[in-house]
């Protein structure tokens, strides 16, 4: 090659150098936009309406930071609970769904957290945002993140909120001003809220693939409407 | 006369109605949508009358939908599945995968471009009339390897198309339970 064949050599190189290095580094720092602010509005519901508080402890050996996204049965979402902090929202009273998954991960069933709610004006209420890993099984071997969405009952709800009351707390961001995520997609959601209410129905997600393909997925955890279902009489009263 | 004769066929269609009112209510099965985790939210369509198509419900349905009619599955974008009929049982289960357009434009993609690889290659490597053994072998070993990456692309695409595309599977769980009127409306009569 002459000298002249280097000389064209030398830019294509740093700039593919470059390139790599950037797109390295975004990689390993990018985190998703901020869909929520801190809040610092008291634990008390408004006047006509129930306020659901929850909390989402830190799940170890993960990096970065999970953010679980409460959405309710219209597929709207109403919180984003960052790893470690607990978010409040204002729910109307009556029957609802809340559905809930993390940064996305919706191709498991069990990825997918489902609450029954009935929530009574004026008080209230408190859920825990549980996650850890299972091991799947068929010929996947990754680990795949279990969520659930757990209803802490009317005996404990005072402590955890007195806890949680020194605990910063953040809630969501307006809808206008709210940065548009992945997670955001309106077929994400609905399929999410749909994987919730199978589980709450007590149905398994990967019972509808076909037989060949169904062994290569990891069985679903079974729903506990023990353990994921809000009373009424759970919440805190006014 | 007219009117009497008006007024007769109305009451033998009150009748008929009446009778058959409850036996068609008793053969609605409760319908129960599945789907994977990681598909889209399957959507349950019906066929009026007219032959167009309107939205029964969205999964997991658990609603009764009236047996004898054509459903199909589709997603909020993307193509339908084939239309099927529900059985007369007491509940069914609807199985449902749905496709996204990016499977189906992808799939064909593959499937396109392989099949012009495969014959473009079969063809360079059949074409007579080159008397240089040289490149008359280069061509033949040209011609082999586009028709196997042809043929993989193929097999690719195909594959890409069928699990892209949205299906349903209908599966009778429970009998009807026996009819509590021994007079049925079977749709073309009354049988006692």
């Amino acid at each position: 090659m002459d000298g002249h064949g280097y000389r064209l050599l030398k830019p294509i190189a740093m700039v593919t150098v470059f390139a790599l290095t950037c797109a390295h580094a975004a990689a390993g720092c990018w985190t998703p936009p901020m869909t929520w602010r801190p809040s610092s509005r008291p634990l008390v519901a408004v006047p006509g309406r129930a306020l659901v508080v929850a909390f989402a402890p830190r799940l170890a050996r993960t990096p970065g930071v999970l953010t679980t996204r409460i959405l309710d049965e219209n597929a709207e979402t109403v919180a984003d609970v960052p790893d470690g902090d607990c978010a409040v929202f204002d729910a109307a009273p009556g029957e609802h769904l809340f559905a809930a998954s993390v940064d996305s991960q919706t191709g498991f069933a069990g990825s997918v957290g489902a609450l029954r709610a009935t929530l009574a004006a004026g008080r209230t209420y408190v859920v825990r945002v549980d996650k850890g890993w299972t091991r799947s099984g068929g010929m996947r071997s990754e680990e795949e993140l279990v969520l659930e969405l757990v209803a802490i009952r009317a005996d404990d709800v005072p402590a955890v909120l007195s806890q949680l009351r020194v605990d910063p707390r953040v809630e969501l961001l307006p809808k206008e001003g709210r940065p548009r995520t992945r997670a955001d997609d309106i077929d994400l959601r609905e399929a999410v809220v749909g994987i919730a209410r199978l589980r709450a129905g007590g149905d398994d997600p990967a019972l509808a693939l076909p037989e060949p393909l169904r062994s290569l997925v990891p069985r679903t955890p079974p729903w506990s409407a023990a353990r994921s279902t809000l009373q009424e009489d759970d919440g805190a009263p006014p | 006369m007219q009117t009497q004769r008006r007024a007769l066929g109305t009451a033998v269609l009150g009748l008929a109605l009446t009778l058959a009112g409850p036996a068609w209510a008793d053969d609605d099965p409760v319908v129960h949508v599945r789907f994977p985790a990681g598909t889209l939210l399957p959507y349950l369509d019906q066929q009026t009358a007219g032959g167009s198509w309107e939205l029964a419900c969205r999964a997991p349905c658990d609603q009764p939908l009236a047996a004898g009619r054509r459903y199909r599955i589709r997603g909020r974008t993307g193509h339908p599945s084939e239309s099927f009929l529900l059985p007369r049982t007491a509940h069914v289960n609807v199985d449902a995968s749905v496709g996204t357009p990016a499977a189906t434009v992808f799939g064909s993609v593959f499937a396109v471009t392989g099949g012009v690889a495969l014959v473009g290659g079969l063809a360079l490597a059949v074409w007579p009339g080159d008397s240089d053994s040289d490149a008359r072998g280069g061509r033949v070993v040209v011609g082999i390897g586009s028709m196997i990456v042809g043929a993989i692309s193929v097999g690719v695409g195909l594959l890409v198309w069928h699990f892209g595309d949205t299906h349903a599977a209908v599966t009778p769980l429970a009998p009807l339970p026996q009819a509590k009127s021994s007079i049925q409306w079977t749709g073309t009569g009354i049988v006692f």
